[in-house]
């Protein structure tokens, strides 16, 4: 068993700021336990890639509603939920059941957050607590995980709202900090699909790592040997796709099934395959710092000014706005925040140097 | 590729030439730029766990080669010295590679540089005359650095090295020789392996 982060932060005070840390981890963590507890439930049915098929048999039968080209994460709860509330042969009817009291309560929850990220009010602690009832009614009652997790939460916001916290108003020197337990991270069942290329790494991780070299190669610590004979299709594309963003001392796994990980930053992440990278992925690696606009038959970069004649504009509406990952996925931003992959380029067939 | 053991260390010269961008060593005290080049790798290893890959770099737009940069895998920490330092700088001599030779050697610093060395220590480090060896895995002449390259003012007297462009092999030996059995002997501590106390 390995762990997905499941904590909560607690806010200090009731500063926007603070509340969306609670919201945004509350969620974070309520998305992962919809995603496990599902897991649990349909594996034993559907098989272990039951997220990926249920997915694609959405695309499939309602693509307007369930874009072909979208990336759909399975720990967003948005998209569990919205199967929930929305599809009459939803396989999650049979893991939540299909109560009313259950479907309205996953309709708030996505209707909260709607509301707070379109700005039109400050949140207010009271929303979050009212928020974070609202999952916990719906955990509790669905034998799922983070119950403890959320009580923590609603506490903490009732504390904030009558001035139980902070304890002490006037700091002294020996105010210390109060000792938070770190809960433990969910138990992540071993046979839960592979995320996303470049989302975080959740199975276990494997001890051997293997090493960049400074040549561009991938090389077994103790024979040194390169595995570049295991790798399908080109090496040299493969190795720049895995380490445009350079994975923490140079070091990388390589699992059983040809998935390789390393960490970014405090994160373990997918950073690909020694094989061919699944259908599903389109937004693979990580988004890179630009921001490209169409303009006719040219890509702008926003930031620069700098264009680009290429074939991909056409088709594109004037002014679309444009992203492009490490891998070289060109990825359309809709206003709404989905995405949507309109192209696969090589650094030569892109701006010059923006793909390393 | 190419296999050898040399006194303690396993050498295994990679076919080939690599892409590869490194500053090169006249740059350390100018712009510090790394500038493409081309690499001949070796991985080097020892039973003390030592594994690392050091290149042999010629840059693409000048004569300057140099033989050095260890990227160091796994194994005791004092073979990092050998990341900046240890660095074996060959003249290009029309088709061949002319080095002197130096060895790693620690100092009341306690930090190892480089050094003069004869080739009898040499030879007690690779267990065997060295020079025969050297000759075995490849280099046209060993000898004195002034007889090698005549053009040479200085370090007259001192070992040098002379091989082939197109097969470097014994310049790897070399380095494995006077710079990472140095460090794994602790050449120059005053008390290497002291007894219990």
């Amino acid at each position: 068993m390995s762990g997905v982060d499941v904590s909560i932060a607690l806010p200090e005070d009731e500063t926007p700021g603070e509340l969306i840390k609670g919201y945004f981890t509350l969620m974070r963590a309520f998305g992962w336990d919809l995603y496990v507890t599902s897991h649990f439930a349909l594996r034993e049915s559907l098989g272990p890639q039951w997220f990926a098929a249920r997915i694609s048999e959405l695309k499939h039968s309602d693509p307007k509603n369930w874009r072909p080209n979208h990336r759909f994460e399975p720990q967003d709860p948005g998209v569990i939920l919205r199967d929930y509330i929305h599809e009459q042969d939803s396989p999650y009817l049979s893991v939540f059941g299909g109560q009313f009291q259950k479907q309205t309560a996953a309709k708030k929850i996505l209707a909260t957050r709607n509301t707070w990220f379109h700005f039109g009010d400050d949140p207010t602690t009271a929303q979050l607590e009212e928020a974070a009832k609202v999952v916990r009614g719906f955990v509790q009652s669905s034998d799922m995980h983070i119950a403890g997790r959320i009580d923590a939460l609603i506490e903490r916001l009732s504390d904030l709202r009558i001035g139980r916290y902070p304890a002490d108003a006037v700091p002294s020197a020996s105010a210390t900090v109060p000792a938070v337990a770190e809960p433990a991270p969910l138990d992540a069942p071993e046979d839960l699909p592979r995320p996303s290329i470049g989302g975080t790494w959740v199975s276990p991780i494997p001890e051997l790592r293997y090493r960049l070299t400074r040549a561009g190669d991938v090389v077994h610590p103790d024979t040194m040997e390169s595995v570049r004979s295991r790798v399908t299709g080109d090496f040299a594309d493969k190795v720049r796709a895995w380490t445009a963003v350079e994975p923490r001392g140079r070091e990388l796994w390589i699992d059983t099934d040809g998935a390789v990980g390393g960490f970014i930053g405090a994160t373990p992440r997918l950073l690909g395959y020694l094989g061919p990278d699944p259908e599903g992925d389109i937004a693979r690696g990580f988004f890179t710092p630009h921001f490209y606009a169409v303009d006719g038959d040219e890509i702008a970069d926003v930031d620069t000014g700098e264009r680009r004649k290429t074939p991909l504009a056409q088709g594109l509406a004037d002014g679309a706005m444009l992203r492009v990952t490490t891998y070289g996925d060109v990825l359309l931003v809709g206003d709404d925040g989905t995405i949507e992959r309109v192209a696969t380029v090589t650094p030569a067939e892109w701006f010059p140097g923006h793909l390393g | 590729m190419s296999s050898f053991r040399i006194g303690p260390v396993s050498v295994e010269v990679l076919d080939g030439q690599h892409a590869i961008a490194v500053v090169p060593p006249s740059q350390w005290h100018g712009d510090r730029r790394e500038r493409p080049a081309r690499a001949v790798l070796a991985n080097l290893k020892a039973d003390d766990g030592l594994r690392a890959q050091v290149s042999l770099v010629r840059w693409d737009d000048s004569d300057e080669i140099s033989l050095g940069f260890a990227e160091l895998l796994a194994g005791p920490s004092d073979y990092e010295r050998l990341e900046d330092a240890g660095a074996i700088s060959p003249k290009l001599v029309g088709d061949k590679l002319v080095a002197r030779l130096r060895a790693l050697r620690y100092g009341k610093t306690g930090r190892a540089t480089g050094a003069t060395v004869e080739w009898a220590q040499i030879s007690e480090w690779a267990g065997g005359d060295a020079q025969a060896l050297l000759a075995d895995l490849g280099a046209t002449r060993t000898g004195a650095y002034g007889v090698l390259l005549p053009s040479a003012t200085r370090f007259k007297t001192e070992p040098a090295i002379e091989v082939p462009i197109a097969d470097p092999t014994a310049l790897f030996a070399a380095y494995a020789l006077t710079r990472v059995v140095p460090i794994m002997t602790g050449y120059g501590k005053e008390s290497v392996e002291g007894p219990n106390a």
